[in-house]
């Protein structure tokens, strides 16, 4: 059999390669999607137990919105035809935060969408918190903007470059170096209204004294001005819809298809050996699997370069998740269910709750998602789909043995379901018609992701999106070789895997342009 | 008009925002140049619970009767399997067994106490059906030391404490029993935390395959009890009959149960409506795997006209066409796929785990509704499980 050849080779067919191996099938490349696992998605992606189907991991995309050319998300999947393939749901509310305030008070705060009644409604949480939220998402319109363009361009830490920037993007400048609590004390919004605003840090999984202030800004400001969508037929009907038209385009993807080893020639990556060791060639390599997967285990030791092996060992991990998925045999109204989105945290100091959420033991924070709330469809008459998903900022999972697993993993589901029990006063334990838990183990066996990780690299202040922007260049030390998913420049969650994905392609596209214009001049 | 911020100075600020490269690239600079570890504990335990392959080995055969052995397995150390992977007792393996031209799998259900499996041994009991290939096949062939590639365990017909009631009814017959075997093997060795009733039907008591050793398990451990049904036979202190409604109301505990069923379709179809009657709550009831269907020409909603017809299926795989298969419309896709040497993946056979997910390029299939269970956005985009796809016209297939 000849050895095949292809101008890209994309390994992992998560929402970052899906949508690389889209944008460069497009252009009009040859492209060969890979994936281990028999269906694209990644983390999005759904499964049916008995009369439900859960979604794995989406809780609600932000960025994006029901109308054409709105938000980085919207306008990406406009431009790959794909806006109109997906029916879409809208989230009716921000989210309800369950918690306890600095001051030992309870907080138990509904927050809706759109930037006037939010503020409006956090007025009436925190009197006294109006002028400074307001300034707060005038800066985060500014700020969005400014990430757009940053996006687009780089940035040189020039004082000519920085003059120039100043001027329009200033307050963008100002606020980058800094996390969200700084920012919050700079602008002097009310203690409590900080709590409340913080409350999406789940999505990220940084605690506010570190997490990138730019960062959170742009996701929030997106969330409450466009509001948030979901696929109707979960998230699998995305990952569907892209690897749509990679196909309708004459590219290539083969599922079950599991890369052991990344191969180059003269320094530059040239194809991969499957493990059934069948051999494909090709030109460029974009992998959405993790850096440390391919340094430590796909590249032999050789071929990896110092300031990649630097890089990956400078860096921690982000945070491991587990999940709840509930098949609830009553519905909605008879539970008593209102919220689509809950976070419950012990404790609204997003620092302190970090460190809770190191060991199995201490750990029932939760972001909860009511699916029918948004979908009422979404599972037969009578009854509710809702999926408990937490975090473990450390590598906890590790200490749990084989024979020891099932029982925890039915523990952590117990431990997460009182903990929603105790924070809403709502009875779900005697409602359960189906159940399954996900552990990081399960991620781990789905992704391969390092540990059950599932947000990439830790976005630690020095690590975040920002200086990861501004250092891009030393990043891509490896020729041929391109990351991007929730181990890329934007951190994780769909959006950024998305972004990044598209990003990859496109830098790869231009690599190409390039290599072959210095061939010619040769 | 635009707001000034400023968080420290503007001095400061800018200076701070200048400095954010050299920061990262400091922090770089100072890590190791330590080759990356790439080999977690959390890895391990998903590989050692889902390993893609098992390599087995026949430790021992038991003949238990003329048509039925028990099969011990152990790892394959040689071909890499170090250790047997838990499972939760109700699950099963899927074993692929090359015959003659075809590749083909049939799941098994391990029927052992997992305590066993940390001990390196899995058992399994093969039926010798009077139609059967596969089982055949095994009987003729597998004998100890012989070399088998197994699954990892799987499926979803098991207890679970948060969902099911403590209580558990337990209905087989003599092709549902394995897992049941397991949760009272389990309960015995205690490694299990449940009350399990079993009501095991069969024609006559000298057909109750493992009666034996479920007396055994009876006698050891008190939250295990075992009634037989006989309906050919009196036996004393067994029930003669069905499995019926009244009968299991009979011997259900006063409180809230659970009622677990796993056998053959004949039971099964005889079972349901009796089921509807005992007005149990949905949660209540959990089937075993259904299994192959094996005349989907009987169900009401079969398409009458393609009863005795062939078609042609164009498989593809990785981009190439690999053949062109016939294939009835009263077998599976999956089935003719198999016989014609195909290495399609597959593994519950009963449309339940969606592991042979494959799409449907061109052409049409009858799917039973009552094993659909594919995602809705794959539905929506031609994608079909072969293991309960009937073809119903000329096709292209992309498999996996």
């Amino acid at each position: 059999m000849t050895e095949k050849h292809y101008d890209i080779i994309v390994i992992g067919a998560g929402c970052g390669g899906l949508t690389a191996a889209t944008c460069a099938a497009k252009e009009g490349k040859k492209v060969l999607l890979l994936e281990r696992h028999n269906a694209p998605g990644g983390f999005s992606s759904s499964f049916v137990r008995g009369r439900f189907e859960f979604d794995v991991s989406l809780h609600e995309l932000c960025r994006f919105s029901n109308e054409a050319g709105l938000g980085e998300l919207r306008v990406i999947f406009d431009s790959l035809g794909i806006s109109d393939k997906i029916q879409w749901t809208t989230i009716p509310e921000a989210f309800r935060l369950i918690s306890r305030s600095y001051d030992g008070s309870k907080i138990d705060a509904t927050m809706p969408f759109g930037v006037e009644n939010f503020i409006e409604t956090m007025e009436q949480y925190v009197p006294g918190s109006k002028e400074s939220m307001t300034k707060l998402f005038k800066l985060g319109d500014e700020i969005e903007e400014a990430i757009d363009y940053f996006a687009a361009n780089e940035i040189k830490p020039s004082f000519k470059s920085i003059r120039n920037i100043m001027k329009k993007y200033g307050n963008f400048v100002k606020t980058a170096p800094y996390s969200v609590n700084e920012v919050l004390d700079a602008l002097k919004v009310p203690k409590k209204a900080q709590e409340i605003f913080n409350a999406y840090w789940l999505y990220l999984g940084v605690d506010c004294d570190r997490l990138s202030f730019t960062h959170y800004i742009v996701m929030v400001n997106s969330y409450i001005r466009l509001g948030a969508f979901i696929p109707t037929l979960r998230s699998h009907a995305m990952s569907m819809a892209l690897a749509g038209v990679i196909e309708d385009n004459n590219g290539e993807i083969r599922y079950n298809s599991h890369v052991s080893r990344i191969l180059f020639r003269d320094g530059h990556a040239c194809g991969v050996i499957l493990k059934n060791g069948e051999r494909i060639n090709c030109n460029h390599i974009i992998c959405n699997c993790s850096p440390t997967t391919v340094y430590s285990k796909m590249m032999k030791k050789s071929d990896v370069p110092v300031s990649a092996l630097k890089r990956t060992n400078a860096r921690t991990f982000g945070a491991r998740g587990a999940c709840v998925y509930l098949g609830l045999n009553r519905s909605p109204e008879e539970l008593g269910i209102k919220n689509y989105s809950y976070f419950i945290t012990n404790t609204a100091d997003s620092a302190s709750q970090f460190s809770l959420m190191k060991s199995i033991d201490t750990n029932s924070a939760q972001a909860t998602v009511c699916l029918n709330i948004a979908n009422p469809d979404c599972s037969p008459a009578g009854t509710t789909i809702l999926c408990i998903t937490t975090l473990y900022t450390d590598n906890c999972w590790a200490d749990v043995t084989p024979e020891g697993y099932f029982d925890e993993k039915d523990l952590l589901a117990a431990r997460l379901i009182s903990k929603f029990e105790d924070a809403t006063g709502i009875t779900i334990h005697k409602y359960i018609e189906e159940i399954e838990v996900a552990t990081p183990a399960t991620f781990a066996r789905y992704t391969n992701t390092p540990q059950g990780v599932i947000y990439g690299y830790l976005g630690d202040d020095w690590d975040s999106v920002v200086p990861r922007f501004m250092t891009e260049a030393i990043d891509c030390d490896t020729p041929g070789l391109r990351f991007c998913g929730g181990w890329g420049t934007q951190l994780s969650g769909v959006n950024s895997a998305v972004a990044s994905g598209r990003n990859a392609a496109y830098a790869t596209l231009y690599d190409i342009a390039e290599e072959r214009s210095d061939n010619n001049e040769e | 008009m635009k707001n000034k911020i400023k968080v420290r100075s503007t001095l400061k600020d800018i200076r701070n925002f200048t400095n954010i490269p050299e920061l990262r690239k400091g922090v770089i600079q100072e890590a190791p140049e330590t080759p990356v570890n790439g080999n977690f504990a959390v890895n391990s335990i998903a590989n050692f619970l889902h390993p893609s392959t098992q390599y087995l080995k026949v430790k021992q055969v038991a003949e238990i009767n003329r048509y039925t052995r028990a099969y011990i397995l152990e790892p394959d150390t040689a071909h890499g399997t170090a250790k047997l992977a838990y499972f939760r007792p109700g699950q099963w393996i899927s074993v692929t067994l090359q015959i003659g031209n075809a590749i083909v799998t049939r799941p098994y259900t391990l029927c052992a106490s997992p305590l066993r499996s940390v001990d390196d041994e899995y058992m399994i009991i093969v039926d010798k059906k009077p139609d059967g290939f596969a089982s055949h096949y095994i009987f003729n062939n597998w004998r100890k030391g012989t070399e088998i590639t197994a699954s990892a365990p799987c499926g979803n017909f098991y207890y679970q404490p948060l969902r099911d009631s403590k209580n558990v009814v337990g209905v087989c017959d003599n092709h549902g029993f394995s897992g049941f075997l397991s949760m009272a093997e389990a309960i015995a060795d205690k490694s299990l935390n449940m009350d399990l009733t079993l009501i095991y039907y069969a024609r006559k008591q000298n057909e109750a395959i493992m009666s034996q050793r479920f007396d055994e398990l009876s006698e050891k451990a008190s939250n295990f009890r075992i009634i037989y049904v006989f309906s050919d036979e009196h036996v004393f202190k067994c029930e003669r009959g069905f499995v019926t409604k009244s009968l299991i109301e009979k011997y259900a505990p006063f409180t809230k149960y659970s009622l677990f069923v796993s056998g053959s379709n004949t039971l099964y179809n005889r079972l349901i409506p009796q089921i509807s009657e005992l007005k149990l709550e949905n949660k209540y009831i959990r089937f075993g795997l259904n299994g192959q269907i094996i005349n989907p020409e009987a169900l009401p909603d079969f398409p009458q006209d393609a009863i005795g017809k062939t078609f042609l299926c164009k498989v593809i795989k990785d981009g190439e066409l690999l053949s062109t298969v016939p294939c009835s419309s009263t077998e599976s896709l999956l089935v003719a796929l198999e016989r014609e040497g195909i290495k399609a993946p597959s593994l519950c056979r009963s449309g339940e785990c969606g592991f042979c997910r494959a799409k449907l390029l061109k052409g049409n299939v009858f799917i039973p509704k009552g094993v659909d269970n594919r995602r809705l956005a794959d539905s929506s985009h031609g994608i079909i499980h072969p293991c309960c796809s009937y073809p119903m016209s000329d096709m292209t297939l992309v498999i996996n």
